[in-house]
């Protein structure tokens, strides 16, 4: 079954551009939001598998979106999605229960390779 | 999918991200907001690095860094914005937009200088931080435990400098950049999408040949004469116009997407004159039709600075007269049935009513300022070349924006209103159609052609004794309740050839000009019908009065009058 993805960025050109990467690796986007809220609310509704996730975002920033996410299901499975200059607060979001980072500009084979290794993860456990 | 498939998403988000940064700016200036404006702004160059970064446009990631770095000194209470900084930063924002189109059009010239100017503008801004060279990748960050939290690992990965070929090799499937719906087929969630505006335009030159060959299907109906055809037609009537309505709805663009631009317009006007005035836009997400909107962008452009150049008084002027020191100038937009009324008010010192009529020599014969009407003064301020500057200062000027606004409204169809109020402010008003694609006409026959009138200028359409017409002064008049109007005869007109018909009768058709009422005599008058309008070919197209044609049902062309024309001359109305 196809691994579920939520892609959380406030740019719809950088959704875009990851949706496309992630849905050309045989995943399924299964919902976007462009805030930290929407994007609390969208885990809850859709569980998916995995989150990637923005940092700097209206409304409620990534990070304060991946402790909301991680009080509800501890299980969650976040990448931060960050720029450079971002080093304190990818920190924070690991601290806060991310699971790993990318950095952009993306590069397709280095997502691919860090979101294989966090499915992985999960279907080992 | 390669990076040059997303350039059109690109193109259209960094737009809207500049324009956000430019009135993001702006409103900083006069401080309002300012902690979620300053977020607000940080966030646009952060995003505009990150999506440049992607394009590999490195000249504006290394721009949109240097701006996104002043920002956050701004977020964190380092710096204030106060005019000199805002004007920095809008320069330096009309320098990333030029840094943006340069990498776009992948044009040849070399954007380095510019890049360079960038940063030296920017530098009073700036701490030392600047940007290295953006690495082309994300080197993998060393086996990072995810339950481990390696801060090693994240600097590492942040520091790295590997050049690594960029994206060039994505190997994506995907849908049409242009289609920005969310993902996933959750039908719910795909609120919005982007279409191509050519695609909108053949679309409705389709509706439009959907309501030629129902027009024509009609008229054969009316041959055959069954019942059952005539109720099929007329249902299919009703989907054509519920097809027709929602292609109209769907081309029609947010007016705030073209008047976001005008705040810097009247920001820069205002500072140019040593005033202060702020633009505010409302209704910025009523809809109006492409080519409309598009056509009323230098009447805005006119109004506003009229606005500011003759309505907005000095800062001290201000202050003595107890108003706020920033004068405040309102373009709003609304919906009023099939029309969009766009409104400039300012709350500036109004028109000189005095000055106007000395300019225009009516005074002499007693009338007083007073009296004057607003549709007189619009009609006086908005003759071409009523003033300039060198000859009266205060409202000069007015006249030349008054002109262009009304001749641009007046040629979509449009009308322009005006009210000002000495010490409180001038309002001017324009009324414009949502749509220019599909008219309601009223035809009519002239010798053994018909015609169409747009169905808005008509006011009424009557058979009179061919005896209630009177000479006056060699014109033609009807007395139409308390109204001398004049009358014209097409034969007068194009030289069309009518026969003279021997019946006591005539067919009148009373048209509103807009500048006072004309008769026109007619052979029949058919009725009022939608039409569709296409435009003329190149052979006829300069010719004076004729605004377009339209085809009927029984295949002829009939032309498309411009009222306007048609009465030039012929109507009573000078002022007196």
């Amino acid at each position: 079954m196809k691994a579920r993805v939520l892609v959380v960025d406030d740019a719809i050109f950088m959704r875009k551009m990851i949706s496309d990467i992630l849905e050309g690796n045989d995943m399924e986007v299964v919902g976007e939001a462009d805030t930290g809220t929407l994007a609390v609310e969208k885990y809850k509704e859709l569980k998916p598998d995995l989150v990637m996730m923005d940092i700097i975002m209206p409304e409620m920033n990534g990070i304060d979106a991946v402790r909301h996410i991680m009080a509800g299901d501890s299980q969650a499975r976040i990448v931060m999605c960050s720029a450079l200059g971002q080093q304190a607060l990818v920190q924070d979001a690991m601290t806060a229960g991310a699971k790993d980072f990318l950095i952009k500009p993306f590069n397709p084979s280095r997502v691919i390779e860090v979101v294989s290794k966090i499915l992985n993860q999960v279907q080992n456990v | 999918m390669k990076v040059s498939d997303y350039k059109a998403l690109f193109t259209s988000e960094a737009g809207e991200i500049l324009q956000s940064l430019e009135s993001g700016v702006m409103s900083l200036e006069i401080g309002r907001d300012c902690a979620a404006c300053v977020e607000e702004l940080f966030r646009n160059a952060h995003n505009l690095k990150g999506m440049s970064g992607a394009m590999g446009y490195d000249h504006v990631v290394e721009a949109s860094h240097t701006l996104e770095n002043v920002l956050d000194r701004c977020r964190k209470g380092e710096m204030s914005v106060s005019r000199a900084e805002a004007d920095l930063l809008l320069r330096s924002i009309d320098m990333l937009r030029e840094l943006v189109r340069v990498a776009v059009d992948e044009d040849e010239c070399d954007d380095t200088d510019l890049l360079g100017d960038f940063f030296v503008l920017l530098s009073p801004m700036t701490t030392r931080t600047l940007y290295s060279h953006p690495a082309g990748d994300q080197t993998p960050s060393p086996e990072l435990d995810s339950e481990d939290i390696n801060t090693d690992a994240i600097e590492d990965a942040y520091e790295s400098d590997d050049e690594e070929p960029k994206e060039e090799d994505t190997t994506t499937a995907g849908n049409d950049p242009a289609v920005t719906a969310s993902k996933g087929g959750f039908g719910e969630r795909v609120t919005s999408t982007r279409v191509d505006l050519e695609r909108l335009d053949a679309l409705m030159d389709l509706v439009g040949e959907l309501i030629i060959s129902r027009i024509k299907l009609v008229s054969l109906a009316g041959k055959i004469g069954s019942q059952s055809l005539n109720e099929e037609l007329s249902s299919s009537g009703r989907l054509i116009s519920e097809i027709q309505k929602e292609v109209m709805e769907a081309r029609l663009i947010p007016v705030g997407q073209v008047f976001q631009r005008f705040k810097r317009l009247v920001r820069d006007s205002s500072l140019a004159l040593e005033k202060s005035a702020w633009l505010d836009i409302m209704g910025a997400d009523i809809g109006l039709d492409r080519t409309v909107l598009e056509a009323m962008v230098d009447p805005l452009v006119h109004l506003l600075r009229n606005a500011v150049d003759h309505g907005v008084e000095s800062p001290e002027e201000r202050i003595a007269l107890g108003k706020p020191e920033t004068a405040r100038i309102v373009l709003s937009a609304k919906r009023d049935r099939n029309f969009v009324v766009l409104q400039v008010t300012d709350d500036g010192r109004g028109i000189d009513l005095e000055k106007v009529l000395e300019k225009k020599r009516i005074g002499t014969d007693g009338t007083k300022a007073e009296l004057m009407s607003d549709d007189e003064l619009c009609r006086v301020l908005s003759t071409p070349g009523f003033s300039t500057r060198e000859e009266v200062s205060r409202f000069s000027g007015r006249g030349v924006g008054m002109d262009v606004a009304r001749k641009a409204v007046d040629a979509i169809g449009g009308s322009m209103k005006l009210h000002s109020e000495p010490g409180i402010g001038t309002t001017v008003l324009l009324q414009l159609p949502i749509n220019l694609s599909i008219i309601k006409a009223l035809l009519f026959e002239v010798g053994d052609e018909v015609y169409a009138l747009p169905a808005e200028y008509i006011c009424e359409t009557s058979r009179l004794e061919r005896d209630s017409l009177r000479t006056v002064m060699g014109h033609e008049v009807i007395q139409y309740g308390d109204e001398v109007i004049p009358v014209v005869r097409p034969d007068d007109l194009f030289g069309i050839r009518t026969s003279a018909d021997g019946s006591r009768y005539i067919k009148l058709i009373l048209v509103d000009t807009g500048n006072g009422k004309v008769g026109l005599v007619t052979k029949r008058i058919l009725g009022q019908q939608d039409i569709v309008i296409k435009g003329l070919p190149s052979l006829i197209r300069g010719v004076s009065g004729i605004t377009g044609a339209t085809i009927l049902g029984s295949g002829k062309i009939a032309f498309i009058w411009d009222p306007r024309f048609l009465f030039k001359g012929r109507c009573l109305n000078e002022p007196h």
